[in-house]
């Protein structure tokens, strides 16, 4: 079924949509054909073809924003953060789904709350506390923080899983003399495990992109996340827009590979997460 | 028993933002170069606020900041998903790629802006120059610096919305769609009468978290005009940064981040409310 | 702070990483913290310096650890909460008087008679790193602001290197007729460059005396001299000798734009030196420098005392006695000598004799004539004063940022004096200015 049956209305709405994705893919479409190519060219002329191609780049930035040391560290603060985040999280999301306290109301409220709160709030004695503490420039210290932030958008999302689960199979579940704690964990996890998959993904690629608080909390060279190795990378160290294309294509790259694969989850757990309360 | 499982969770919670939340709060009036010892001044950093420019400045951005965040992406957002609507066909592709640039790291985007389209230099308004039509960088102009921001934000949030209007449009229900249609009206009546207040309490939540969104931008300003030229497009989280890790003043940056906070507490009554309603069903 | 932002492309790749060597040291921990570096500026810090230090102090194990562009907010907190490191790296003598106030650094009297840098460091700079009359600090390495020149272009166009401000002015009205940007110059990479024009004015214009007596608090900031000082930085401006490019471009799009011919001059400082071999190639005797022009009654080109970072030791470090050799090493003429042939212009310790310093031949003649006229202007009590270098922070910051709605009619001249005079004032009295030494 249709909306309108007009031809015309019919291709104007084709032709918009296809100007709308044409400015969409025209800053990617710039990263990807530059990275290939030798600064004197792009300073001629940003959107020719390139003349030679410029593999070198690649090689250049991975040296030179220490890939091989700062990836290492984004996977494993992206992996710690998913494993607090999912675990913890899908821990609170059970409670408040199925109000097995009291108070989940006011938890779920504190929650919200906490999500619109601005990072700035709560930054400057986080980081003096930290440093007092000698977190600074340790991962784990970083995962923690993004878990609190993250948390309460992960245990909303998870929330809506959790209500999607029969209450009689947790019901039938206890009657068979499972202990509550069997319940959560053998009976509603792996029923609700697409959603903390979802969830794992979402928080991975927030934390893999994340870039306030880790050029604030991470600083040493051998700790420093991709994405702020590539910011310093681009700032700092050279002028050459080939070579920093290729760091970003670096980075890019293997998040936008996943996101077309597995569109559907990023696309539902981004906008449910928010949408849905 | 179960309020043991809450305990991860709120544990992290309270000590990361909870607690220096409060102290934040408490810093806010007292003077601290995050050297010395601190000292209680009372309401001096606020009364320096009331006075200082900069932080007008940066208050009035942030509001320009979300006006523009109110209408432009929301009403790009919508027109497009009713025109996915319409194309049907095709609506799958076009969703992912326009919300292909929401999992690119901000500092990327932001980076392929300034180098590959903004740069006099390397970048196309450079390429535009040399052909005889100078086009200036947008992010170097006083009066355009933070619209040239809003830009990179706009190309990297819109698609966003587009894609979550979409899928509360498919939510709406097909007869009403079907009346319409038998009755004759046109696109925009349909827009009107029958699309739009369907997706109502998704178009305010989405407005309501855009008002919440537009007072804790920092990225895009951060690493496109560090809030320059001259503090044109300074906004408080910026502000509230540089005060405190450049300028030595972390009572002041306390006091700029309870007054975003401020803005934003009120609106986030208004969601939770939403929120609760959706709650209690 | 500090203005660099670069890759040395001038280091090369002749230089072969020593690190798996080095991983094996096994004297007792020295750390610094160093800010950020380019990938090739850090080989030369571990050949040079680490490799160095390590090979000749069997007993100590230097370790270098780069902290980026915010390592003075890291160092801060970490000197504060005790996990700092052995040798404390900070941007500038007005980074110190804080610190040392708040007792986190070792008072460095003893170690300088034990080891003669009393002899071996120009006075002035071990003067500049007191605090109440004990030495907390030593400048690592010092600069001064100048012009640097196209020689190829001003040649074709029958222009000279100008020595007053009516020639610099003539040269570069004649370069906008000519539809060349006057300055290569630029705040992309680094908004702090502004100081140095502000500088550049406050000392060429003014004069060093009325800078030396508002940093003595003798005259305001707001007094005649400043005020004329500004107002023809600002008449420079608006008549577009910055071209319209300033916010947009780095510090190596700047200098390259000289090199290639579209700028005939580059108003900053000497640390621009290691651009040189990069980007004029084999034409590296095309880049001339100067002294920047001065206004009449000065008396010549006034050399404008810059100190970009200063080396102390942690009040709380389990390591004085490595971290004074560390330090100790950096002011050997071996040192000096190894470093600046690899990197020019950011290690040129304040060393009183030169004589023994051997550089590279690759490395222009021109850069050590510099250096060496720098040191015999410092000598001569001669110099100026670098806003980076005598100002307390707070003001610099308000200097820096301040300029730029000057330039662009958001602020007024007489404004932005009265709000540095009055954050000045107020620093002053919180005892945070740097120590100025007498002229």
């Amino acid at each position: 079924m249709r909306l309108i049956e007009s031809r015309t209305t019919f291709v104007l709405t084709y032709a918009a949509l296809a100007i709308l994705l044409l400015i969409t893919l025209f800053p990617i479409a710039l990263l990807v054909l530059n990275s290939l190519k030798p600064a004197t060219q792009i300073v001629q002329n940003p959107l020719a073809w390139p003349e030679v191609y410029r593999w070198d780049n690649f090689v250049r930035a991975w040296a030179d924003a220490r890939f091989g040391t700062t990836m290492l560290n984004s996977a494993l603060l992206a992996a710690l953060t998913i494993v607090l985040v999912c675990s913890t999280g899908s821990l609170t999301a059970y409670v408040l789904a199925r109000r097995k306290i009291k108070s989940w109301k006011i938890v779920t409220f504190y929650l919200l709350a906490t999500t619109t709160a601005p990072i700035q709030l709560f930054l400057f004695p986080l980081y003096f506390g930290f440093a007092k503490l000698g977190l600074i420039n340790n991962v784990f210290a970083v995962s923690l923080i993004y878990t609190a932030i993250y948390s309460p958008f992960a245990i909303m999302l998870l929330r809506t899983y959790f209500l999607a689960v029969p209450k009689e199979l947790e019901e039938a579940a206890l009657i068979d003399g499972a202990t509550h704690w069997q319940v959560f964990s053998k009976v509603m996890l792996p029923i609700v495990s697409p959603g903390i998959l979802t969830v794992a993904l979402i928080i991975g690629l927030y934390s893999w992109n994340e870039f306030l608080i880790a050029t604030t909390f991470l600083q040493r060279t051998d700790r420093l996340t991709a994405v702020v190795s590539f910011f310093l990378l681009s700032g700092q160290y050279t002028s050459d827009w080939g070579e920093i294309m290729a760091a970003a294509l670096i980075i890019v790259l293997p998040v936008i590979v996943l996101f077309i694969a597995l569109q559907r989850r990023f696309i539902e757990g981004m906008a449910g997460g928010s949408v849905k309360g | 028993m179960h309020r043991l499982y809450l305990v991860p969770t709120l544990l992290i919670n309270v000590v990361i933002i909870f607690i220096p939340a409060v102290l934040t709060i408490a810093l806010a009036f007292y003077r601290w170069d995050g050297i010395g010892m601190p000292v209680f001044i009372g309401l001096a950093n606020f009364r320096q606020l009331l006075t200082d420019r900069v932080f007008w400045m940066a208050l009035g951005n942030n509001v320009i900041w979300t006006a523009i965040f109110l209408t432009v992406p929301i009403a790009m957002g919508l027109l497009a998903a009713t025109m996915m609507l319409v194309a049907r066909r095709g609506s799958a592709f076009f969703q992912v790629v326009y919300f292909l640039p929401m999992v690119i790291a901000t500092a990327i985007t932001a980076r392929v802006w300034q180098g590959m389209i903004y740069s006099p230099l390397t970048g196309i308004a450079g390429l535009v120059t040399r052909a005889g039509f100078p086009v200036p960088n947008p992010l170097t102009q006083p009066s355009t610096a933070l619209y040239g921001i809003a830009v990179v934000d706009l190309w990297h949030w819109w698609g966003f919305l587009c894609v979550i209007f979409f899928a509360a449009l498919r939510q709406v229900p097909q007869e009403q769609i079907e009346a319409a249609r038998i009755e004759g009206a046109s696109f925009w009546q349909m827009l009107r009468y029958v699309l739009l207040p369907g997706i109502r309490p998704t178009i305010t939540l989405m407005m309501i978290m855009t008002i919440i969104w537009s007072f804790l931008v920092f990225d895009f300003v951060y690493i496109l005009t560090q809030g320059g030229p001259a503090f044109s497009s300074e906004v408080l989280s910026t502000l509230a940064y540089r005060s405190a890790f450049y300028d030595l003043a972390v009572g002041k940056a306390a006091a700029v981040a309870v007054v975003i906070s401020l803005f934003g507490l009120a609106t986030t009554a208004v969601y939770i409310r939403l929120q609760a309603k959706e709650f209690d069903q | 702070m500090d203005r660099r932002t670069f890759l040395a492309g001038s280091l090369g790749a002749s230089l072969v990483p020593l690190m798996s060597r080095l991983a094996f040291a096994a004297g007792k921990p020295v750390s610094w913290w160093y800010e950020s570096a380019a990938p090739a500026q850090q080989e030369a810090i571990a050949k040079v310096l680490v490799g160095g230090f390590n090979a000749g102090h069997p007993d100590y194990s230097l370790a270098v650890d780069y902290r980026g562009s915010e390592l003075d907010k890291q160092m801060r907190v970490a000197l504060l909460s005790g996990n700092g490191p052995d040798v404390v790296y900070t941007a500038g003598p007005s980074y110190v008087a804080p610190m040392a106030r708040a007792g986190q650094l070792l008072a460095l009297d003893d170690y300088a008679d034990k080891l003669g840098w009393n002899t071996r460091v120009l006075p002035v700079f071990l003067e500049m790193g007191k605090y109440d009359g004990k030495l907390f600090a030593v400048p690592k390495t010092y600069e001064t602001l100048g012009l640097f020149y196209n020689k190829a272009v001003l040649e074709k166009n029958g222009w000279k290197a100008p020595t007053t401000i009516a020639e610099l002015e003539a040269l570069a009205d004649e370069a906008l007729k000519a539809k060349l940007v006057p300055f290569a110059s630029g705040n992309a990479g680094w908004r702090g460059n502004n100081e140095h024009y502000v500088t550049i004015a406050f000392n060429s214009i003014a004069g060093p005396e009325n800078v030396y007596k508002a940093l003595k608090g003798e005259i305001p900031w707001t007094a005649e001299p400043f005020v004329a000082a500004i107002n023809k930085l600002n008449d420079w401006w608006q008549k577009g000798y910055f071209g319209p490019d300033y916010f947009s471009l780095e510090t190596e799009q700047f200098f390259a734009q000289m090199a290639a011919g579209r700028s005939p001059m580059l108003p900053s400082g000497t640390w621009h030196f290691q651009y040189i071999q990069s980007y004029f190639k084999e034409n590296a005797d095309q880049c001339g420098f100067v002294g920047f022009p001065s206004a009449d009654g000065l008396g010549g080109p006034v050399y404008a005392l810059g100190v970009g970072s200063t080396l102390s030791i942690a009040a709380a470090s389990q390591n004085p006695d490595g971290a004074a050799a560390a330090i100790d090493y950096v002011f050997s003429p071996e040192f000096y000598g190894a470093m600046n042939s690899v990197w020019q212009g950011e290690w040129n310790t304040p060393l009183v004799d030169l004589s023994m310093v051997k550089i590279s031949d690759a490395v222009p003649a021109l850069y050590a004539e510099t250096m060496k006229t720098l040191a015999d202007s410092v000598a001569k009590n001669q110099y100026g004063y670098t806003s980076w270098t005598f100002l307390p922070p707070a003001t610099d910051t308000q200097l820096i940022n301040g300029i730029e709605e000057v330039w662009l009619g958001r602020s007024t001249i007489p404004d932005y004096l009265a709000q540095i005079d009055a954050t000045f004032q107020q620093e002053k009295a919180d005892g945070k200015v740097p120590a100025v030494p007498a002229r």
